[in-house]
């Protein structure tokens, strides 16, 4: 709504309030300086082979050419593409757990609450945590074994076929609750009126979750699916880096984490930064569309 | 007969829904029990409660940690962070929702799309800009890029609530021959009470819990946060979880008092906008 209001607003020619500049200008300085110089400077080191000493050129693409050779990145894409196959369940499971509350089942708050509270922990604790819980003869362990599922009682951080299965659990733990309330909120718009009529025409509760709950829910769906789309190559680095630093091997490396050893411990800034570069081509496609929600959706932040 | 139909449903939700509220408070819960066990009762039997409960091992974690320190650390680089943020992305919300001068919505519209370069995008050139203004290990420094990254996400929340306010209110102080900046400090400032409640406690949560940008700003030993404290406890002592546990359990604490008083703020945040 804001464009098109605005745009007849500016028509009727008011006064310029030069004072605007002057609100924006702490916040542009900080952008500028912080986020689209480093991007800027970082597309063009992507092009040159420094490795901070003075003695660099350019060569080209050579940084791009060497990703699609390099086993650590290309362990790292697969990852990525691995975690990606996982978004159903990212959608669903705060989707099915957010109508169960919907329906106000008694003390539906109080799990509102506890379904929010894994979304408040340091993702560095979460991953400690997890690596107790997780861990060899943890209690998870233990748990499979009291019940004579023996075969499943692995150390499942420290194995190839499971690390990176399990890093996703826990990243999923910390933030499905950001998902049901999302859900909530949107949920909220529904009129309660077309579920009590549906009711009494006799439509059970998986009808009126796919013939009313889903359509109705759509833009709701969509904006979380992107969230989670774009949150997914950034939101594992806490737990990679608590828990698993990527290993063993590569099983449980991703982007974002081989883009800070390659930073850091390789000290290769040049190639780091076109791997970066890679990554913000990602995130601004799948997000372009997230700003778009927001820009032209500003009311969401009352539906609450 | 028909009395169990008609109740097995609601019962069987509300089994599904205590099952998932277990598994989200217990790992927690489990970290609080071994944190107040002995070696020996933890070796003995993991699960049971920690009773008598012995505070032995938060006091050790206090002092090995150098907790002092790093918690030090921690609340002041939060708590300039939050405040910062504020300063810096009110008056952007105002501008963008209540002024009008030529190239609003592009500058708008910039702040906004600022949120497609996340840290990971820009480590190394991100890291460079922090050490060639002399940030590096500064509470300053972490602050700085705590504000960075804060802002697309602050100002547009402040934006989606000054959108709701009546315009005729900053239209008739001008009237009254108010400045700008009187209209954003006496009028505006007050009417966004709950919305700067709003962001500076989902502010205060991510930047308490962050470890990226200190990782990224704050690697020498005096210079660490809490959440790097944490980071290191393992490799610093070994297999004794009664004592990780007990430094876990010290660096949630903040947080967990931040979620017991202003869950409806928290909630209200994670809806706004939602992404960091």
């Amino acid at each position: 709504m804001s464009l098109a209001f605005t745009r007849k607003k500016m028509r009727r020619r008011e006064p310029i309030q030069w004072s605007g500049y002057v609100c924006f200008l702490p916040a542009m300085v900080l952008v500028g300086v912080f986020k689209l110089y480093p991007l800027a400077s970082g597309i063009f080191y992507s092009f040159t082979n420094w490795r901070g000493s003075p003695n660099w050129h350019l060569i080209g693409i050579a940084n791009y050419t060497r990703m699609l050779k390099d086993p650590a990145f290309i362990a790292a894409m697969i990852n990525a593409v691995k975690v990606l196959i996982t978004l159903p369940l990212w959608v669903l499971i705060p989707f099915v757990l957010a109508f169960l509350i919907f329906q106000e089942t008694p003390g539906w708050r109080v799990f509102r609450a506890a379904f929010v509270f894994p979304y408040i922990i340091a993702p560095v604790i979460a991953g400690y945590i997890f690596s107790f819980v997780l861990g060899l003869d943890g209690p998870v362990d233990q748990l499979l074994r009291s019940v004579g599922l023996d075969v499943l009682a692995l150390q499942w951080f420290g194995d190839v076929r499971t690390a990176l299965w399990a890093l996703v659990g826990v990243a999923l733990w910390s933030y499905f609750g950001l998902g049901v309330v999302i859900y909530l909120a949107g949920m909220s718009n529904m009129p309660k009126e077309v579920f009590e009529a549906a009711t009494i025409d006799g439509a059970n509760w998986r009808q009126q979750v796919m013939h009313i709950g889903i359509p109705m829910l759509l833009p709701t769906i969509g904006y979380w699916s992107v969230i989670c789309t774009a949150g997914m190559l950034i939101w594992f680095f806490p737990y990679i880096y608590a828990i698993t630093n990527g290993g063993p091997g590569y099983a449980s490396m991703l982007p974002e984490y081989y883009i800070y050893q390659v930073s850091t411990r390789y000290a290769e800034p040049a190639y780091a930064s076109a791997m970066g570069v890679v990554l913000f081509l990602y995130i601004t496609a799948v997000s372009l569309v997230q700003i778009r929600f927001m820009y032209f959706n500003s009311n969401t932040g009352r539906r609450a | 007969m028909s009395f169990v139909v008609r109740n097995a449903r609601p019962i069987l939700v509300f089994l599904i829904l205590t099952l998932v509220a277990i598994s989200t408070i217990y790992p927690l819960f489990f970290v609080f029990n071994t944190a107040l066990k002995t070696d020996a009762g933890f070796s003995a039997d993991r699960f049971s409660l920690a009773a008598p409960a012995t505070f032995d091992n938060l006091v050790l974690a206090w002092n090995r940690m150098d907790l002092v320190h790093a918690a030090w650390n921690s609340v002041v680089t939060t708590v300039g962070g939050v405040v910062v943020a504020w300063v810096v992305c009110l008056p952007v919300a105002f501008a963008a929702t209540k002024l009008q001068f030529p190239g609003r919505n592009l500058l708008f519209l910039l702040i906004l799309a600022s949120m497609l370069i996340p840290i990971q995008t820009i480590l190394y050139p991100f890291y460079l800009v922090v050490r060639n203004f002399h940030l590096l290990n500064q509470q300053a420094g972490l602050i700085v890029a705590f504000v960075t990254f804060a802002i697309p996400l602050t100002t547009f929340q402040m934006s989606a609530y000054l959108r709701g306010v009546p315009d005729e209110l900053v239209e008739a102080a001008r009237m009254d021959g108010a400045s700008t900046f009187q209209i954003l400090t006496r009028i505006i400032l007050p009417v966004c009470k709950p919305v700067i409640a709003v962001t500076g406690i989902i502010n205060f949560i991510w930047m308490w819990n962050d470890i990226l940008l200190p990782v990224l700003i704050m690697q020498a030993p005096q210079s660490r946060t809490l959440m790097i404290g944490a980071g290191l406890l393992k490799g610093q002592w070994g297999s004794s979880s009664t004592l990780i546990s007990a430094g876990l359990a010290l660096a949630v604490v903040p947080v967990l008092v931040m979620f017991l008083i202003a869950q409806r703020q928290i909630i209200q945040g994670m809806t706004m906008g939602a992404v960091k």
